[in-house]
């Protein structure tokens, strides 16, 4: 049935997770920000917490075999990811833990991998894993990769540049998506766990970025770098026909809603901050011109933020109910990045000039923001996404 | 739990109510508009069938059930033809607006016949958030009060037997009933609206109408949980309503640009098109959402209810996606051989004159705690919703 | 008066067709995205026997023969008008066929109290072999009407309008009977009110397996083995008849179909 209660788990976890944001993240942020970096006492902190954003393997019906017909795990991460992303999202994607590459390792790794590969998070000390598929030259473009790879008796040397890594250069390790021959697109694409100190893997640059300023975000350089057979995702028999791409988006599958969700936190981390602003320093004792605007556009911001958390909920809650959710997921994305960075500039907007101050934190989410749009299939995928799936029935392929 | 999966139940209504929808609407759509109201087996069958009154409590002759559930329905309706959904609901609203006034069992009366609530409110509102201005007023008179004032368009105001009016006496709210044949009411038919024709609208000028003890259906404030109630689920059901027209023009552009081609291939293959359509989609999916979340917090007695939030939001999406609708069809979409130029019609007039609550983002804000301080009568309206969580 | 009606879930006939698959493996049509429906022509089988009903006074039993989403079409059925459903329940009867089918409704029957007509559609939406009546009602040992689209009168004998070329017969049937149905203007489906919809959820569903029919697995397998199932591929060939005159293009084209084996 149709509802919208939260049951106590779901709760307990939001209030848990509001609470770290306000109390741990928050003080930090302005600061992390400035400085580029998430001081890692916070990371050991948030590690022992247990804060965690792991990210889960696939979406829609794709589950594990002999689980229970639904389960709560989506719902729960992206009940998770909005409160983190409202104390500070830099910090929430700079969290230790597997990140986007325990997906991959999830669907094709080998038992024998993902012990090896997901133990190392066991240890007390923050780890990272990390997703190494966008280049230089190939972000939309997944099936365009140049980063090559041949087989060389029991290892393979990937030759190639990886651009803008989170947490490309603090990973333990990165999963490497390489192509055996660029001419064969999607079909060429191999997935190798890439561990740091592997000989010929450098780390290049660190970005300097509009936002997310206090998350790595890296270059990664394969010279005739040397990966061990066993390292090779899945192993040989894993590669028939586009394997490889479809673990890639498979990943984004199950994380389409809790970037979503991110994107929604940090647009009410904006509008509350505005709205409690506003309220304070408007007596509204006598009519004022801008009282109308300021009613529109706070309604407004609320709302369409609104509208954007339950999409996400939809899309997480029929991944949990095993219904396949490639549109919903997708619209959710799409929605909340676009509407997410209207509310953001709107917040800036509405408190003036002094919106632009960086104490004023609402210049930050702004900045924050708008790469929500961007990553994990920008919102221009995401809308051919939504297409693709409204005209399928009509026989097109758009 | 989070779900957005209806029940089986709430399933078999939304199929009974896009089956009438198909069948008995669509076919009947453009007559209804030329006439000005629906044909009168349909209006009958609409009765029998009960699909107007889902929400509306037993005792008022309704299905007594959720609101959610009456959204699900009022959205297939509209998606058939939203002049027809309209028409065919309008006794039925206005019940389900003095049924949450006053309880389970119906008094006041007599009920019969055709019936439709007039909403006359001033456009240009001082009062928004805490109070309403109406453009009718009570004037006590030796005799008795009267009633004088007008209402410029009001659907169903045509074929009314009877018709319920709030107006203000002092700081109070009354709901009136009056006979459509009282003296001082006069009618005057309007042919031609822009849209949701089927209604049958007029102008309503009221001179000096008598109200005596027996017309006075409710008194209260603005600020009773009852009053605030009945305006929520006003609102949530032509939310619902919008929802529908704007799915209907969805799914029409979308069959269209899977099989219009230009430039060698489906217009679809354009992006310009897929994208638009891909928008569209997510506006009606978000629209519903808010419909279905504000429906849900009526059921479980949460006042406010979010029903300002999803009124001001479906009204923009309908407008927009129908809006789209027309474009993507281009010139065809501009001619009245095919239905979306009806529908934007409809979707406008749906977003402006039925419910024609005016400064809703007003009383949104209210609702968010940024009340207007300087209207007579101080603080706030309904008060704070929840942060967005639930 | 005690009717019974059949009825059967099919996948929705109003899908876009290239929608519609087949899996060549299982030899079934692919499920995919349709909604089950009510086969149409029960449909028109259930408004017959709830007319029928507000004629003659009495009761209707529905029963189906089906998977988890039987208890939908169940309903509406109540919905429809009719006072009791059987739902016949059981995983051998995955694979069954018509005579599989046959054989379980007519011991459903059988159990039912003193049944005085029972009704199916003539033939089912998906496969279109209108074999369970008549099997039926051979298991039975009843008379059988088909084609029928309406009754007259209230008691046994019972008037049964057949459609037939031209016009209709009618039909003196001795109770109890079965007859098949077809679609008329005097038949449409009605739609359920919406106190009738509630009003379903409330009437009791009951289930029974194939231990409760008295029937053993063996008994239901299918005797009508599936070669291959496949969509047929549509073909066009275009030929322009030639001639100088349309006298010789219409000679020139008579050859060409009697060539072909049209004519």
């Amino acid at each position: 049935m149709i509802d919208f209660e939260l049951t106590e788990t779901q709760r307990a976890v939001r209030d848990f997770l509001h609470w770290v944001a306000e109390h741990e993240i928050r003080p930090v942020a302005l600061q992390a920000d400035e400085e580029g970096d998430v001081p890692l006492e916070l990371l050991r902190r948030l590690k022992e917490l247990g804060v965690t954003l792991d990210t889960l393997p696939g979406g829609g019906a794709s589950g594990g075999d002999g689980e229970a017909p639904e389960h709560q795990r989506n719902r729960l991460a992206v009940l998770a990811a909005e409160e983190l992303a409202w104390g500070d999202a830099a910090v929430a994607i700079s969290l230790p833990g597997a990140g986007l590459g325990g997906p991959p390792v999830q669907l094709m790794g080998t038992p024998e991998q993902k012990e090896r590969f997901l133990g190392i998070f066991r240890d007390p000390e923050p780890r990272w894993g990390a997703y190494a598929l966008t280049e230089p030259e190939a972000g939309s473009d997944v099936a365009a990769i140049r980063t090559t790879c041949r087989k060389e008796g029991d290892h393979w040397v990937l030759n190639g540049t990886k651009l803008f890594i989170t947490n490309g250069a603090r990973a333990s390790w990165n999963v490497v998506f390489a192509t055996i021959d660029p001419a064969l697109g999607r079909a060429g694409h191999r997935v190798f766990v890439v561990e740091r100190g592997t000989p010929g893997f450098t780390v290049g640059r660190i970005m300097e970025k509009m936002g997310l300023r206090a998350s790595e975000t890296a270059e990664l350089i394969f010279d005739e770098c040397r990966v061990p057979a066993e390292n090779l995702l899945g192993g040989e028999e894993r590669y028939r026909q586009g394997e490889g791409f479809r673990t890639a988006m498979q990943t984004f599958d199950g994380t389409r809603p809790m970037v979503a969700a991110m994107a929604v936190g940090i647009g009410r981390a904006a509008y509350e901050y505005t709205r409690d602003r506003l309220r304070e320093e408007l007596t509204l004792s006598r009519p004022i011109p801008r009282y109308g605007v300021i009613a529109e556009r706070l309604s407004w911001m609320e709302r369409e933020l609104h509208a954007a958390r339950l999409l996400v909920w939809q899309a997480a809650s029929m991944a949990d109910q095993r219904i396949p959710n490639s549109k919903e997921a997708s619209m959710a994305k799409a929605y909340a990045g676009t509407v997410a960075t209207r509310v953001c500039a709107a917040a800036v907007e509405l408190l003036g000039a002094v919106g632009l101050r960086h104490d004023r934190w609402v210049e930050k989410w702004f900045r924050d923001i708008k790469v929500f749009d961007i990553f994990e299939g920008t919102g221009q995928v995401q809308r051919l996404v939504v297409a693709r799936r409204l005209f399928e029935p009509y026989g097109l392929r758009v | 739990m989070i779900s957005f999966q209806p029940s089986p139940e709430e399933r078999e209504l939304r199929q009974l109510a896009r089956e009438f929808a198909q069948s008995r609407l669509r076919p009947h759509a453009r007559a209804a508009e030329r006439a000005g109201r629906p044909p009168e087996a349909l209006a009958q069958e609409s009765r029998e069938l009960g699909l107007g009154g889902v929400a509306l409590p037993e005792g008022w002759g309704g299905a007594g059930l959720s609101q959610v559930a009456a959204c699900l329905v009022e959205e297939e309706l509209a998606w058939g033809d939203p002049g027809l959904a309209v028409a065919l609901g309008l006794r039925e609203a206005a019940l389900a607006f003095v049924a949450d006034l006053l309880g389970e069992a119906p008094a006041g009366g007599p009920w019969e016949g055709p019936g439709v609530l007039l909403w006359p409110q001033v456009p240009d509102d001082p009062l928004a958030g805490s109070g309403i201005t109406w453009t009718t007023q009570l004037q006590a008179a030796p005799q008795g009060e009267r009633l004088s004032g007008s209402i410029g368009a009001a659907p169903g105001a045509q074929e009314a037997a009877w018709f319920l009016i709030p107006a203000a006496r002092g700081e109070r709210v009354v709901l009136l009933r009056l006979e459509g044949t009282a003296p001082g009411v006069e009618r005057r038919p309007l042919r031609r609206p822009l849209g949701l024709a089927a209604a049958g609208w007029a102008e309503v000028a009221l001179d000096g109408v008598a109200v005596g003890p027996g017309a006075v259906v409710w008194e209260g404030t603005v600020r009773d949980p009852a009053w605030v109630r009945a305006r929520e689920r006003a609102r949530l059901r032509v939310a619902a309503q919008l929802v529908g027209t704007a799915r209907a023009a969805l799914e029409y552009a979308t069959q269209y640009a899977a099989q219009r081609q230009a430039f060698g291939q489906p217009i679809a293959q354009f992006q310009g098109i897929s994208f638009m359509v891909a928008e569209m989609a997510m506006a009606v999916e978000a629209a519903r959402n808010l419909v279905w979340y504000g429906a849900w917090r009526l059921d479980r007695g949460a006042l406010p209810a979010g029903g300002a939030q999803a009124l001001l939001h479906a009204r923009g999406a309908a407008l927009e996606v129908a809006d789209r609708a027309v474009q993507v069809l281009g010139g065809h979409g501009y001619m009245a051989d095919h239905p979306v130029e009806k529908w934007l019609r409809d979707a406008r007039a749906l977003g402006v004159a039925v419910w024609p609550e005016t400064a809703l983002e007003v009383e949104a804000a209210s609702e968010l705690g940024l009340a207007p301080g300087w209207v007579a009568g101080g603080a706030a309206g309904p008060g704070p919703v929840e942060g967005g969580a639930a | 008066m005690h009717v019974v009606v059949c009825i059967k879930q099919i996948l929705d006939p109003e899908i876009p067709p290239r929608e519609f698959q087949v899996d060549p493996q299982t030899k079934r049509a692919v499920r995919g995205r349709a909604s089950l429906v009510i086969s149409p022509f029960d449909l028109n089988a259930l408004e017959v026997a709830v007319q029928l009903k507000e004629r003659a006074g009495g009761r209707v039993t529905v029963v189906s023969l089906g998977g988890e989403e039987t208890p939908e079409a169940l309903r509406r059925a109540l919905a429809m008008g009719a006072d009791e459903a059987v739902w016949i329940r059981d995983g051998a009867l995955e694979a069954t066929d018509a005579s599989g089918t046959a054989r379980c409704l007519a011991a459903a029957i059988a159990k039912l109290d003193e049944p005085d007509l029972v009704l199916f559609g003539r033939q089912a939406g998906d496969w279109d072999q209108g074999l369970v009546g008549p099997m039926v009602a051979e298991a039975l040992g009843w008379p059988l009407v088909t084609n029928v689209f309406q009754t007259r009168g209230e008691n046994s004998p019972l008037e049964l309008l057949q459609q037939a070329e031209g016009g209709y017969r009618v039909v003196a049937a001795t109770l109890p009977a079965a007859a098949t149905i077809t679609n008329h203007e005097a038949n449409v489906a009605r739609l359920p009110k919406v106190r009738e919809i509630m009003l379903a959820n409330r009437k009791p569903i009951t289930q029974w397996s194939l231990g409760d029919l008295g029937l053993a697995a063996d008994e239901v397998a299918p005797r009508v083995v599936v070669e291959a199932l496949a969509v047929p591929v549509p073909e066009g060939h275009c030929t322009f008849i030639e001639g100088e005159t349309a006298q010789e293009k219409a000679q020139n084209l008579a050859r060409a179909l009697r060539e072909l084996k049209v004519i």
